[in-house]
This record gives structure tokens, sequence and C-alpha cells, in this order.
């Protein structure tokens, strides 16, 4: 019995190499309407498959962890702190006023997004979630009504690593549960694992590969060794051009040989024809061999940047957001790496006290430059097929945001002072995720808990760093890991997952 | 006829399970695996009129024909942090055995005749040999001894494709596919690379790939 070939592979790896993007035919002046071009490419080129919104597993994760007590609330606010100015009390520490904190409700819950600057920052990204085919589903769940567990000023968050033995979210998903890449694990920053923010582990889960620049970031994807150059592999299996066919004039010699083989001594002539699987693979994989992993990064890196803003540069905590996240969506998308751990260092922030709405504020900026970022990568991952051939990297991809502790809920020293804080701050972002806000900084400033189950709101003790922890080992697929983490009796936010 | 002398020569090797590439974060530069590939429950047309000769006869014609070891340390060029897994330029056999995978459908008989079924190579399978084929003929090329039993300088060298092509595909070339290797030929700079440049090409062709 013969063996049954495999589906047509070119398609697969059309959608492997990343050719949906650069087949766009983009460059740096991308217009405006580049996401509608790539979705109507995705559509016509492999249906609205490549499009699916089904919520299932968590093959892509991005950590972004503050430290130094960043604002969580400058991108996130809670439903109190849209009390009118007039109720509020006027130390309550926010720099958004009631009418630039905009509600996206989903689930039957809202999300709050601070908006400091329309259209940019985390009004973007609000647009985006909210406006992108793609993106329904995706939940936003944000809290600053976490207790901190360990206190403040440590590089090791308790919402990563709750106890002694716990692994950090980024290292068990890159070396537990994420499917295999090159380059499984970025940590992307300054002093990780050095001060400014660690990635516990134990012995049994490798580290991350840590970089601090997009040169580091591309330097870690080398050229497969090989005796020719590309371009001399070019003269014997032809050059390719972006949509993976060969281009006229260039087939080259194999490609000349194989002709006069199936025309005259094919002994099958007229049935082995081009559209044979055979064939299709042969040109799929010479249009392989001569392709660079690195230079396809760059290239849909190029593609992807005006997702990002004008701020994708900026190193507004240290390192450039907006860089590390387009890397991500480049490499998730190419099947180059499945997991960024991205650290900022936020530095002070005790007397940045500025009027509402001031986008040149500290706060302003850690919105609109993480904003952008963020923007840019659901909207790039909302576009850019999953190299597996599994709908897009919106679907399997999940944002954990952690800030190592958020201000105090009212200013300090007569209103002049933000002053270390009492809770810390967690978002989460996904299609896993039910979107709200949960818990409450009501406008007198007292802090209100919720139920984990519910999400409702509920007096009594916040909770905790570690069931924090434990909920995104669970929206990972990994609470089977809770106990030997030692997080085994903290129960999970369910109130969050879907 | 060609197709049973391939066979027979793959009786001769010892299979070498092909493995994948786990996640270790100690190399400080990283290499991407080939793409490509259904899998074995994607339903297809059963009327393809062509397979592709086995993972056994690409790897003989790598040992046996092109002499090639079947392990070797790499250094130099393959930077020493690079697996020989990943440096087909100096471990083409190693590139191809980690690579196994991407060639196809793996063909699981415990048939001792020889007669097993060859698989479907995928377009991963066909960038995993051009590759490891290339840089074989680059180190065959390199090799005087090799080079002499591939194109012997008592038939005119680089000069006659007679003796390659009867070792490959069983016939002699035609006149235009000599017109056409001479002119790859003449595209590259020196006498290994002329050499390799002629052995990927008939190394890679449908003709040698087919099977039916």
């Amino acid at each position: 019995m013969a063996t049954p070939p495999s589906k047509l592979t070119r398609r697969n790896f059309l959608h492997r190499a990343g050719l949906l993007v650069t087949a766009v035919g983009i460059s740096g002046t991308v217009h405006s309407g580049l996401m509608d071009q790539i979705t109507k490419k995705a559509v016509r080129k492999w249906g609205t498959d490549a499009l699916a919104q089904t919520p299932s597993s968590v093959k892509y994760l991005v950590e972004i962890c503050y430290r130094l007590g960043a604002q969580v609330n400058a991108m996130f606010p809670s439903a109190g702190h849209r009390t009118p100015i007039g109720s509020q009390n006027p130390d309550l520490n926010i720099y958004s006023s009631p009418n630039n904190i905009i509600p996206l409700n989903r689930d039957g819950r809202d999300t709050y997004f601070a908006s400091f600057t329309a259209g940019q920052g985390i009004d973007r990204l609000r647009t985006v979630l909210a406006t992108t085919p793609g993106l329904e589903t995706v939940g936003v769940a944000a809290s600053e009504a976490i207790g901190l567990q360990t206190g403040q000023h440590t590089s090791n968050f308790a919402s990563r690593a709750p106890t002694g033995v716990a692994v950090c979210p980024a290292v068990l998903h890159a070396g537990s549960y994420a499917p295999a890449r090159p380059v499984q694990g970025i940590a992307w920053g300054i002093g990780i694992d050095n001060g400014t923010v660690d990635n516990q582990r134990s012995a049994a889960y490798p580290s991350l590969d840590r970089v601090s620049s997009r040169g580091q970031f591309q330097s870690l994807f080398r050229e497969l060794p090989m005796f020719f150059t590309r371009d001399e592999l070019r003269l014997i299996v032809g050059s390719f051009d972006n949509q993976g066919s060969l281009m006229a004039g260039q087939e080259g010699a194999l490609h000349r040989i194989d002709s006069m083989w199936r025309s005259a001594q094919d002994p099958r002539t007229g049935v082995f024809n081009d559209n044979d699987t055979i064939v299709a693979n042969s040109i799929g994989g010479r249009n392989q061999s001569t392709l660079s992993l690195a230079e396809q990064l760059d290239e849909t890196y190029t593609t992807i940047q005006p997702n990002f803003g004008a701020t994708i540069d900026n190193p507004n905590g240290g390192a450039a957001l907006g860089q590390a996240l387009a890397s991500a969506a480049a490499a998730f998308s190419l099947g180059a790496s499945s997991t960024f751990m991205v650290a900022l260092d936020m530095g002070d922030w005790h007397t940045d006290i500025q009027a509402f709405d001031t986008a040149a504020s500290k706060q302003g900026q850690m919105n609109i430059v993480h904003g952008n970022a963020l923007a840019g990568l659901w909207q790039s991952a909302a576009a850019l097929p999953d190299p597996d051939g599994d709908g897009t990297i919106a679907d399997h991809l999940l944002v954990k945001i952690t800030s190592e502790f958020t201000r105090t809920a009212l200013r300090q020293q007569n209103g002049a002072d933000n002053g270390d804080g009492g809770t810390a701050g967690v978002v989460w972002m996904g299609k896993r995720v039910k979107n709200g806000s949960f818990g409450n900084i009501g406008g007198d400033g007292t802090i209100t808990g919720f139920d984990s189950a519910s999400g409702n709101l509920a007096g009594g003790p916040l909770r905790t760093e570690m069931q924090a922890y434990r909920t995104t080992l669970k929206m990972m697929g990994a609470d089977s890991m809770a106990g030997a983490f030692g997080v085994g009796s903290a129960m999970p936010l369910d109130a969050v997952i879907k | 006829m060609n197709l049973l002398l391939r066979s027979a020569a793959a009786l001769t090797l010892t299979v070498i399970a092909g493995c994948g590439q786990p996640y270790s974060p100690a190399p400080a530069e990283h290499i991407a695996g080939p793409h490509g590939g259904g899998d074995i429950f994607e339903s297809s047309p059963d009327t393809a009129p062509y397979q592709t000769v086995s993972y056994d006869i690409l790897r003989s014609w790598l040992v046996d024909t092109l002499h090639m070891p079947q392990s070797v340390a790499v250094s130099g060029a393959c930077d020493p942090v690079i697996d020989a897994d990943a440096c087909p330029r100096q471990a083409p056999v190693q590139y191809l055995d980690a690579n196994k995978g991407a060639l196809g459908i793996p063909v699981f008989t415990d048939e001792p005749d020889g007669t097993q079924a060859p698989s479907l190579m995928t377009s991963g399978g066909f960038k995993v040999w051009i590759v490891a084929a290339s840089s074989a003929c680059g180190i065959a090329a390199a090799t005087p001894s090799t080079m002499n039993e591939l194109f012997p300088a008592a038939q005119g060298g680089l000069d006659s494709y007679d003796t390659f092509y009867l070792l490959l595909l069983g016939r002699s070339p035609t006149a235009a596919e000599i017109a056409e290797l001479d002119t790859l030929q003449g595209a590259y700079s020196d006498d290994v690379r002329k050499a390799a440049a002629v052995c990927t090409t008939v190394l890679a062709s449908l003709e040698n790939l087919a099977a039916n």
C-alpha cells in the first residue's frame, strides 16, 4: 500500500517562513492600510482559518515586568478613578481626568484605559482591541488590588515567584510549555538577574537568552553554516520572489535539469506535472535553502514597525519596549521564539506630580510609549499567522504585565509624594483572559478586593501575589505545577480566566 | 533497477534515529531548523505518481558515494558553540541525521527484503537534502581521491560528467544536460566550487530523488 503523501507543504512552508507579511511588498514606508492588506491577503491565501479566534493554548508569552513601583493606573485605572473630580479625595493618586478614563466592555465587565493623547498609547491600544478583526475576544484583566506578599523594592517579584521553589512564568513557559523554537526564550532589558528583575528558576529550567537591544536579539540568529554562500546556491536552486515563486530567468540549473528530465526522459511524462506535490515540495525546499531567518526577522520587523508608532525606539524604562515587542511578534510569526520577558526599570516616582492628562509627565510617557508598544503587538499579532498554521499569533498569545508595586492610592506628604505602595499591579491580556477591572480604588482612596471566583468586589483581605502567580500558571496550562512550586494552597483567580 | 541498487545500498546502513534539536540556552547563537511538511493525519489523495527515495538512500549517497564521515567534531568555520547537528558545512551527515524528521513521512517496516515503500519528501526535507548534499559535495570536491572517483582524471575530470551520472542516475548525460552543467560551472570561480555545483545539481535533481 502506498504511503499517503503529505499535504501541500509549500503552503505550510510559506506559512512558516512568514512570507505572508513580506509578500505584501511594503517596506519602511508602510501606509496605514497595511493591516487591511495583510488581513485580506490572509483570507485570500489561506481562507478564514487564518483569522480563527479560538482561544487555545498559550504558545506565546510576553511578560512585561516593571521595577520600582510603576503606576499601573497610568495605563489601566480602576473604576473609582472615574469619580468626578469634585468628589475625589484631592490626594487621589491618579493622573487622568475622569473623562479620559475610557472603558472597554467585554465579558460583561469594563476594563479602563487611560488616555493622555487621543490615538496614542493606551488609548490606541483600546482602539486596536476594539476595532481590529481577530481581536474581538481578547480580554484585558487589570487589578491594583493585589496585596503585596513580601513588601517592595525587590528584584524577585512575589507575583512571579512567590516561593523559593517557584519558577517564574517566562522561564516555565519557555522550558516546558512552549513549542520548540530555535531561540526559545528571550529576556530583554538591562540588569536582568542582576539587580533589576530576577527570573527565578530551578536547575530543571534553562535560563532565557538575555539581550538589551534589537541588535543583540538579531545576533542570536546566525546563518546556517553551509558550503555555498546563498548567492552561490541560488545559481543552482534558483532565486525566489516574496511569494515563494521561482523568478523568471533566474530559475537555476536544477530547475532546467529537472525540466529536461520531465519533458524528455521521465517515463511518466504527462502524469508528473507542475501540480504534483513532489514538484511543489522541491521548489519549496529550494526556496527554504536560500532563506535566512535573520533576514526574515528583519523584513517582518520592518513591515510591522508602523504598527508600533513613532515611539518604537523610545527607551522609557531603560529598554525600548516597542523594539522588544515588535521583535517578539516577528519572532513568534517566524517560528523563531516563543517567549519574551521584558524588564523595565521605571525609576523613582515620588515627586512626579503633574496636572491631569499631562502627556509629558512620567505617567503620560509611560502610557504613550508602552501603550503604543502594546497596541503594535496586538495589531501585528492579529495579522501574523501562527507558523504552525494554527490561526494567528493573537490566538495563542498571553501578555502578562507585573509592577513590582504600585504607588499609594492617596498621595502622601500633603499630596507631594507618590508614596511607595501597598499593593501589586497585575494585568493579563489574551483570548483566555476575561475582561475587567478587578477590585477597585475608590475616589476616596479605599482599596477594595474582589472575589476569586466571581470577580465581584469583596471586602476583607485582598487577593494575593501567590494567587496571581497561580492564575498565570493556570492560564498557561501549567496549573498542575502548583503543588511542586509550593502554591497549591493559593486558589487561582478564576474570575479572570476564560 | 536504479531503485533496487539504491535500496540494496540502503540495507547496508545502520539506521540512526533522527532526533530533534532540544531547547538549550547555552549557545550564544542559534539556527533555525527546516520547516514544512504535513502530518500523517492529514488526508491526501493517493494519486501522486511519485514518491521520493528514503532517508537511508540519501544517507548512503553521502556516506558511501561521497565518503562523508558519519561523525565529525566541528570547529573553525563552524563556531564551537554550534553543534555538529547544525553545521552541514562540516558535518553534513549529522545534519541530515538530526533533521531526518523533516524529510518526510517516516516509513515503519520490519520487512527484511528491502521492499519498504519510500517516503514523500517534504519541502523541509528538500531543504535539508539540498543543504546537506551541497555541503557534502563541497567537502568531496576538495578531497582529491573522492574527486577522482566522481570525475576521474582519466576521463577528463570536470570536463566529463559520465561517471557521475552513471553512478547516480545509471545513465549518461544528454547533450542538453552537459551544456547546462557546463554553463553552471562557468559561474563559479574555482574547481572545487565547480565540481560541488555539478554534484549538488545531480544529487538534488528530481530524477535522482524520485522513486516509483
